[in-house]
């Protein structure tokens, strides 16, 4: 009797977290009609092993470099491990992450992050950590993020905190319940739209222009990470016109690259180098780079990199080269997907693009 | 058996009531304290006969304020809305989106051509400021609150190179 009574307990606790672990899934997000950046983070997994390159950091990476072109024009493969408003901390846990399942021969890091010293936005928190798979530096990440409002068990059972989506569920949430569709290419999300630069921002002058301890501390984690890995890290900041980068901002990564012996690359001052025109290679307005400035961005980086460090060209490599034409297939498939919705709707309907009235 | 099943119910029921706020994912909107109908208060600016509140709708202060300002416009990295940046003679006014409206985030004023209510325009002295706003803060850094806004005057050799009105949104 005492042994059937134990049988059912056990049996409940089993139905029990079966339920919350079923409920969590049908309530969580699936970013699938719109915020597809909710699910940069996930898609990494199943392309983890065999990248050469990894970028980390927000969009500034995720929107202006493609892993295509780096492999199409230079054989190097790449990843890029971003999400939205990636913060500096967010940035080295990823990275730690990272390396448990591959050792890349250079990591690049974009520096717009050090404006940011404290927890900022629990929607760009949840957009960056709860799609990680669950291990240390998640959880490390998720401490080191929260606001004040959020609290952690939030992020243990995100049941808790996505129960009142209860009327927004829709077929949606159980057609992707266990699978996704893919969106990404090696983790950049492609616009081919454009939107000109039609006026620069004001620089509005700050009280203090000194990066903060805590994204100093980060980017020291960051450094002594890839030196006791052994892996270049190189230092970027992207061509993107807004938020504006300023001048005391660029002293001192410089000088921090210079202490470090870090190959530091300011693209905002290589625009006309890498041949980027505002009028026809972005599509917000110059904030991120649309798919042609994105491959040109690309194409200048990638002669840096393997000429700095001498990467190996896989392209003659038949396994690598068929593994990777799947995934240039899949981004020319995109790419006239989006020009067809261009040419039927005036703007990129599925893809988050917003109409030309607005 | 009829308890556990009563406890199992009981806990499911637990941690559906538990934690987040109602009908709020995380594609909610941005947080602001914005009020399409707030009383004009905390620190104001007045660009000719507009007085401009911070966290203000902004849409009749624009048709208001009038004549063609420079336009920029920038949408956050991944949720939708854009803040805006109007840049007129003498100033520059910022918008936040609030669901279908915007409303005002800041008014930096970039040369000596406006001024505050108060008289504080771009090169005046420490002691005008602090006798205008009050003492505190350092001699290149003033900050003042006063409700949903903050006023910061930034000086450099005991003038005044900034003046901004910031909404305070949380």
């Amino acid at each position: 009797m005492k042994k059937k009574r134990v049988i059912a307990l056990l049996l409940l606790i089993c139905l029990l977290i079966g339920s919350l672990w079923f409920l969590q899934r049908l309530f969580m997000p699936k970013y699938v009609d719109e915020i597809f950046e909710g699910r940069l983070i996930e898609e990494y997994y199943e392309n983890a092993g065999g990248n050469d390159v990894m970028f980390i950091g927000d969009c500034e990476v995720y929107e202006n470099f493609s892993p295509i072109t780096l492999w199409e024009e230079y054989g190097i493969t790449s990843y890029i491990r971003g999400s939205s408003q990636q913060l500096i901390w967010q940035s080295y846990y990823l990275m730690e992450e990272t390396l448990q399942y591959e050792t890349p021969d250079v990591m690049v890091f974009n520096v717009l992050s050090m404006k940011f010293d404290e927890p900022q936005n629990e929607a760009y928190n949840r957009m960056t950590l709860d799609n990680m798979k669950w291990s240390m530096s998640k959880w490390n990440s998720i401490k080191a993020s929260m606001t004040e409002a959020e609290n952690a068990l939030s992020y243990l059972f995100p049941f808790l905190r996505y129960h009142s989506r209860w009327s927004d569920i829709s077929t949606e949430d159980f057609t992707y319940l266990f699978r996704q569709e893919k969106v990404f290419h090696q983790g950049y999300l492609m616009r081919v739209d454009v939107r000109p630069v039609t006026t620069y921002p004001a620089a509005t002058p700050l009280p203090d222009y000194q990066f903060g301890e805590t994204a100093y501390e980060y980017l020291d984690k960051m450094v002594a990470l890839c030196k006791e890995k052994g892996i270049p890290l190189v230092l970027i900041k992207a061509p993107s016109i807004y938020p504006y980068w300023y001048d005391e901002w660029e002293e001192q990564i410089e000088a921090y690259a210079k202490e470090h012996d870090l190959l530091y690359i300011n693209f905002l001052e290589l625009i006309d180098e890498v041949g980027i025109d505002f009028n026809t290679d972005t599509y917000d307005n110059g904030l991120h780079l649309n798919l042609s400035g994105a491959e040109k961005l690309s194409r200048y980086l990638g002669g840096i990199l393997r000429e700095t460090y001498g990467l190996t060209d896989h392209r003659s490599e038949p396994e690598t080269a068929a593994k990777w034409q799947e995934k240039v297939n899949f981004y020319y498939e995109m790419k006239a997907d989006q020009y067809r919705e261009l040419e039927e709707y005036g703007y990129l309907k599925s893809y988050g693009g917003r109409k030309p009235e607005e | 058996m009829k308890k556990l099943v009563t406890v199992f119910i009981s806990m499911l029921i637990l941690v559906g009531c538990g934690g987040g706020s109602s009908n709020e994912t995380t594609a909610a909107s941005s947080s602001g304290a914005a009020s399409s109908s707030a009383a004009v208060s905390g620190y104001t600016f007045k660009a000719g006969g507009t007085v401009i509140a911070m966290n203000a709708e902004a849409q009749p202060l624009i048709e208001a304020i009038g004549g063609d300002p420079k336009y920029f416009e920038s949408a956050s990295c991944a949720f939708e809305g854009l803040d805006k940046e109007y840049t007129y003679s003498g100033f520059v006014l910022k918008t936040y989106p609030v669901e279908d409206k915007d409303y005002v985030n800041s008014v930096t004023l970039y040369d000596d051509s406006v001024s505050t209510p108060e008289g504080i325009a771009i090169g005046s002295s420490l002691e005008d400021v602090e006798s205008a706003y009050g003492a505190g803060g350092t001699s290149t850094v003033k900050e003042y609150t006063m409700d949903k806004s903050k006023l910061m005057i930034l000086l450099e050799d005991g003038s005044v190179t900034s003046i901004q009105y910031i909404a305070i949104t949380e």
